[in-house]
C-alpha cells in the first residue's frame, strides 16, 4: 500500500514537471501564419480554446482580449526562420492595417519591455510615419540607427508583438501579406 | 506489475493536466502578490518610462481592480473619456480568463455605471450595466489608449473620476 502511495506521488509530480517543461519550451502562440514566422491565437475567450492553449496564453500574455477586439501576433524569428538576436540588425516593413489603432512592440525573451535610454518600446499608428500606400519601415538594432529605430536589448533574443485593434471583418482570414516582414540586414 | 505501469502513466497524465489547469490560477495569485495592493480598490498605472518599463503593453494606461465579491457587489462609476480613440473595461475570472468587455457604446450620457455581482442584480436599472461574474474573485482592467505623451494628463484626470464602492450584502 505504501509503495502504491509513493508510486502515485512520483507519477503526479512527474506529470507536473512534464507540464512545466512542455510549457517552458513552447513559446508564443499556437497557430503559425503560413509563409511567415508570425504566430497567433484566435481562440482567446472562446470555449474552443484548449487547456494547454489557455496555459500558454497565460504565460505569454495574461489578460488578453478576444479577436473581435484585438488580434495579437508574436514572432521570435525573421522571415528566413532564424531566431531574432540583439547582435543583429533587422528591417521591419509592412503596410498599415485598415484600422485606427495598431502597434508593434519589442519584448525581451521574458516578455518584458526592454529598458532603453530613449524610452521607446514600440511603434504605433501615431508614432510611426507611413509613406505612400500606407507603407512603413523601421529598424531594430542595439546600436542607434537613423530614421525609425526601435532599440533591441543589450544581449540575447527578443520577440515582436504586432497588435491590430478592432480589426475590420476583411482582416479575416488573415493573409500573410498583411503581416510585417522581418529582414536581417 | 502491468496494472501498476498503467496506473503510473495515468497519474502522470493527471499530473500534467492538473498543472496546466492550475497554472493560470497561480499566475493570477503571483500577479496580485507582485502588485501588492488590496482587493476592491482602483489601482492606476502610468506609462512606461526608462526607469520603470514594467508594463505589459505601452499602448495603454491601465486601471486595475482585483475584485472579491465575498462581502457584496461592486459598484463602478466614472466618466467615459471622449478624447481617446479607445477605452474599454474588461472582466476576467480568477484564472485570468476573459469573460466580458464593456465599451463606450454600452453606456449613455458620457459616463459608465456598472454593478458587478455573482448573480443578476435587480438593482441594476436604467443606464446601469450588470456584469455577472462566473467566479467570486477576478480582475477588472480599464484600458485607456495613450497614443502620445500628450494624452497622459487627460487619462490621469479620467482615472481620478472613476470610483468603486462595495455594496455590502446586508445593505
Amino acid at each position: 500500500m505504501k509503495n502504491i502511495f509513493w508510486l502515485a506521488l512520483v507519477a503526479l509530480v512527474a506529470g507536473g514537471i512534464l507540464g512545466f517543461t512542455v510549457l517552458s519550451f513552447r513559446s508564443l502562440a499556437p497557430n503559425t501564419i503560413a509563409e511567415t514566422s508570425w504566430k497567433t491565437n484566435l481562440q482567446i475567450g472562446m470555449s474552443s480554446e484548449s487547456v494547454f492553449q489557455k496555459a500558454l496564453r497565460t504565460k505569454v500574455g495574461v489578460f488578453a482580449l478576444p479577436k473581435e477586439e484585438v488580434v495579437y501576433f508574436m514572432v521570435d524569428k525573421d522571415d528566413e526562420g532564424n531566431s531574432l538576436n540583439a547582435d543583429d540588425k533587422y528591417e521591419i516593413t509592412g503596410v498599415a492595417p485598415d484600422t485606427k489603432i495598431w502597434s508593434i512592440t519589442l519584448y525581451n525573451n521574458q516578455y518584458r519591455l526592454v529598458q532603453n535610454s530613449i524610452g521607446r518600446y514600440h511603434f504605433n499608428a501615431t508614432t510611426l510615419q507611413v509613406g505612400q500606400g500606407e507603407a512603413y519601415s523601421f529598424t531594430v538594432s542595439r546600436e542607434k540607427s537613423i530614421g525609425n529605430w526601435l532599440p533591441a536589448p543589450e544581449q540575447g533574443g527578443f520577440v515582436l508583438c504586432y497588435r491590430v485593434y478592432q480589426p475590420p471583418a476583411l482582416f479575416f482570414p488573415i493573409q500573410p501579406r498583411s503581416l510585417p516582414r522581418i529582414r536581417k540586414l | 506489475m502491468r496494472s501498476r505501469v498503467i496506473l503510473f502513466f495515468l497519474l502522470v497524465g493527471l499530473g500534467y493536466w492538473t498543472f496546466l489547469y492550475a497554472y493560470p490560477y497561480v499566475v493570477q495569485m503571483a500577479f496580485e502578490l507582485k502588485i501588492g495592493k488590496e482587493r476592491n480598490t482602483l489601482i492606476h498605472s502610468k506609462l512606461p518610462s526608462p526607469s520603470t518599463p514594467d508594463t505589459p503593453n505601452p499602448d495603454f494606461i491601465y486601471t486595475l481592480v482585483f475584485y472579491d465579491l465575498s462581502n457584496g457587489n461592486l459598484h463602478l462609476t466614472g466618466k467615459i473619456p471622449d478624447g481617446l480613440d479607445y477605452f474599454s473595461i474588461a472582466f476576467y475570472q480568477s484564472n485570468t480568463f476573459f469573460y466580458q468587455l464593456l465599451k463606450p457604446q454600452d453606456f449613455k450620457e458620457g459616463h459608465f455605471e456598472v454593478i458587478l455581482s455573482e448573480m443578476h442584480d435587480t438593482k441594476a436599472t436604467g443606464n446601469m450595466v450588470n456584469v455577472v461574474s462566473p467566479s467570486k474573485t477576478g480582475t477588472i482592467i480599464f484600458r485607456y489608449l495613450c497614443k502620445s505623451k500628450r494624452d497622459t494628463n487627460y487619462i490621469s484626470e479620467m482615472q481620478k473620476k472613476s470610483f468603486l464602492t462595495l455594496v455590502r450584502n446586508d445593505e
